[in-house]
């Protein structure tokens, strides 16, 4: 083996495919499980529609596609900051955490891999369960995917960030469920805040609130990527990278103190 | 008896003034206490001693898993606290047993996995040369659910070869283990040791295990390392000469020093009706000058009986696992 740092963009890219890969070979070997949350997604977006459909009228076709974006960025960001928790329990239960750990690549950039191979996952399934939606009901949308990305990525950064941090408080404290449904509640709020953010600007630093608030005019005033106010743009990006860091440096400080305290992989 | 190997050979694992303190229910427990080691390339040691001895701490403190409160690891001249993924680039660990993998994906999905995770390209070469090593051919395709303890023990071990390292730690490699499964890894390890020049570090209360695969022992108790040599050394000491003298009723204070300071009274167990001694006698021939010093403090000899070498013997000889029945009345010796 070579001396030199094994943490290169060809080893990160080569990590998260075998995580992708491997996500997607156990969903298979998990056949009910998977059909269990697929259809979940599914029911979930139908619900959405028909409940929408009776609230708003004939003219819901209108909204729809800000609905679904907005729906399907709180899909996202649940996914992003459950799913490092629950794969660390399950890991650490299947024996398979240490292996992780011991990655040369370093088990903080596994972290982050594996909470984006768990996004792009996430994001396949609702993609697939959307466009069935559409299928089913014969409706349609346009969105300006160019556009709408961008936004959701960085919008997701905070939420990635906190899922860091739930990853960390399980590796060393094993249990943090019981929160999770709080703060499913809380992103909720955070996603309806957007709108007033303009006049409490201080709501700005919420995770998702300014992304929220960015998607609803995309979707509502017809504004491009290129058209927003590059402060507004400016926040978004910085809210992002400081929960984002905040998370990682947590996440460092909780394994940390995992290994202080002889814990790592137990459960 | 050396605590450190070969000094003309680099130690590939260079361990100093190791320590790891826990804080438990307001108490420090130091569950390794100032270990000192250097182990060499292709050298496949044994830890050795009692429950919580300190094994498991060591071995994942040598992995860096257990963060240490002094002291320092170095692997192949890498301290792995200063760089945890240099060292990890040179070293994998099976530490759950069979549980090292994901039991649902294939064997080779396993290996495939494993191999693009650790920042290697994922070769198709050596996953087809670690998967015949480890006689899974027929198996490549099998959910390692569907496999033996024995089986799933194997793939664990092939998903850390196939990550081409250099030293290999095994936590109760043998645990769960069929004879004829035990017998088969412990050829593995052996030739993994000498066709690869593989370092391999294991814990494990398999003596048999340990006494047939390993080229060193080192035997820790409470955090400390209490001997540390070839295995074939440590046993050699107990093969040719300790006794085991049964004597009748109880013996006298007077013999009993005589013994202690003419000899070595590795131990001393007091019944009602009879008193069993092990001696360390430095020279085999001087049995007869042993059983004279007891007939002439007026004791009756019962029994006496070379005690088989094994390393069995050799743990036995210290502080461990004493039973509450016995009235231990000498300590026992340390090497």
């Amino acid at each position: 083996m070579s001396g030199g740092d094994p943490r290169t963009l060809s080893a990160l890219a080569s990590a998260l495919s075998a995580l992708v890969r491997r996500d997607l070979l156990i969903m298979r070997r998990y056949p009910l499980n998977t059909a269990g949350a697929v259809l979940g997604l599914y029911a979930l977006f139908l619900l959405v529609y028909v409940g929408g459909r009776s609230l708003v009228g004939p003219s819901f076709g209108e909204t729809l596609g800000a609905l679904i974006v907005g729906f399907f960025l709180f899909v996202m960001a649940n996914a992003s900051y459950q799913s490092l928790a629950g794969l660390f329990a399950t890991e650490a239960k299947w024996g398979t955490l240490e292996q992780l750990y011991l990655s040369p690549i370093g088990f903080g950039p596994i972290a982050v891999l594996l909470s984006l191979s768990s996004l792009l996952v996430t994001f396949s399934i609702g993609f697939a369960m959307l466009a069935l939606m559409l299928l089913t009901t014969g409706e349609s949308i346009s969105l300006d995917l160019l556009s709408i990305v961008p936004i959701v990525a960085l919008t997701l950064l905070s939420t990635i960030g906190l899922g860091l941090l739930f990853g960390g408080a399980t590796v060393r404290y094993k249990n943090v469920s019981a929160v999770f449904g709080l703060v499913k509640f809380a992103l909720v709020a955070c996603i309806t805040l957007g709108p007033t953010s303009t006049e409490f600007v201080a709501l700005k630093l919420l995770p998702l609130t300014q992304g929220s608030y960015l998607l609803q005019r995309m979707m509502n005033e017809g504004v491009r990527l290129w058209e927003l106010e590059p402060a507004e743009l400016s926040v978004l990006a910085l809210v992002g990278i400081a929960y984002f860091a905040l998370g990682y440096a947590l996440f460092r400080y909780c394994t940390d103190r995992a290994r202080a305290a002889g814990v790592m992989g137990h459960y | 008896m050396t605590e450190n190997g070969d000094p003309t050979t680099c130690p590939i694992i260079s361990v100093e003034n190791l320590v790891v303190a826990y804080e438990r229910s307001e108490e420090t427990v130091r569950a390794v206490d100032g270990v000192n080691l250097q182990i060499e390339p292709g050298t496949i040691a044994g830890l050795i001693g009692p429950n919580g001895a300190g094994k498991t701490t060591l071995l994942k403190t040598l992995l860096g898993l257990v963060s240490p409160t002094g002291g320092h690891v170095q692997v192949d001249g890498t301290d792995i606290a200063e760089h945890p993924h240099r060292a990890h680039a040179k070293m994998a660990a099976v530490l759950e047993g069979a549980r090292s993998t994901y039991w649902r994906l294939t064997v080779r999905e396993n290996l495939e996995f494993f191999s693009r995770l650790n920042a290697a390209e994922c070769n198709d070469e050596r996953i087809r040369a670690t998967i015949d090593q480890l006689n899974l051919t027929d198996l490549s395709t099998e959910v390692v659910n569907d496999l033996s303890r024995g089986q799933k023990q194997r793939v664990s071990i092939a998903a850390a070869l196939v990550q081409n390292v250099d030293v290999l730690f095994l936590d109760e490699p043998t645990l769960g283990l069929d004879t004829e499964g035990s017998l088969e890894l412990q050829a593995l390890l052996v030739d993994l040791a000498e066709q690869r020049g593989m370092t391999i570090v294991l814990s494990s209360h398999d003596l048999d295990a340990i006494e047939s695969v390993c080229d060193r022992g080192i035997i820790l108790d409470d955090g400390r390392i209490v001997a540390d040599d070839d295995i074939e050394n440590l046993v050699d000491v107990f093969r040719t000469e300790v006794y085991e003298l049964v004597v009748e009723g109880q013996l006298s204070p007077a013999a009993r020093s005589e013994i202690d300071q003419t000899y070595d009274l590795v131990s001393c167990t007091e019944r009602r009706d009879r008193t069993t001694l092990e001696v360390a006698v430095p020279d085999a021939g001087r049995i007869h000058e042993l059983t004279g010093t007891v007939v002439a403090h007026g004791s009756q000899i019962e029994s006496v009986r070379t005690l088989e070498g094994s390393l069995e013997t050799v743990l036995d000889s210290f502080a461990f696992d004493r039973s509450p029945t016995e009235d231990r009345c000498h300590p026992r010796s340390a090497l």
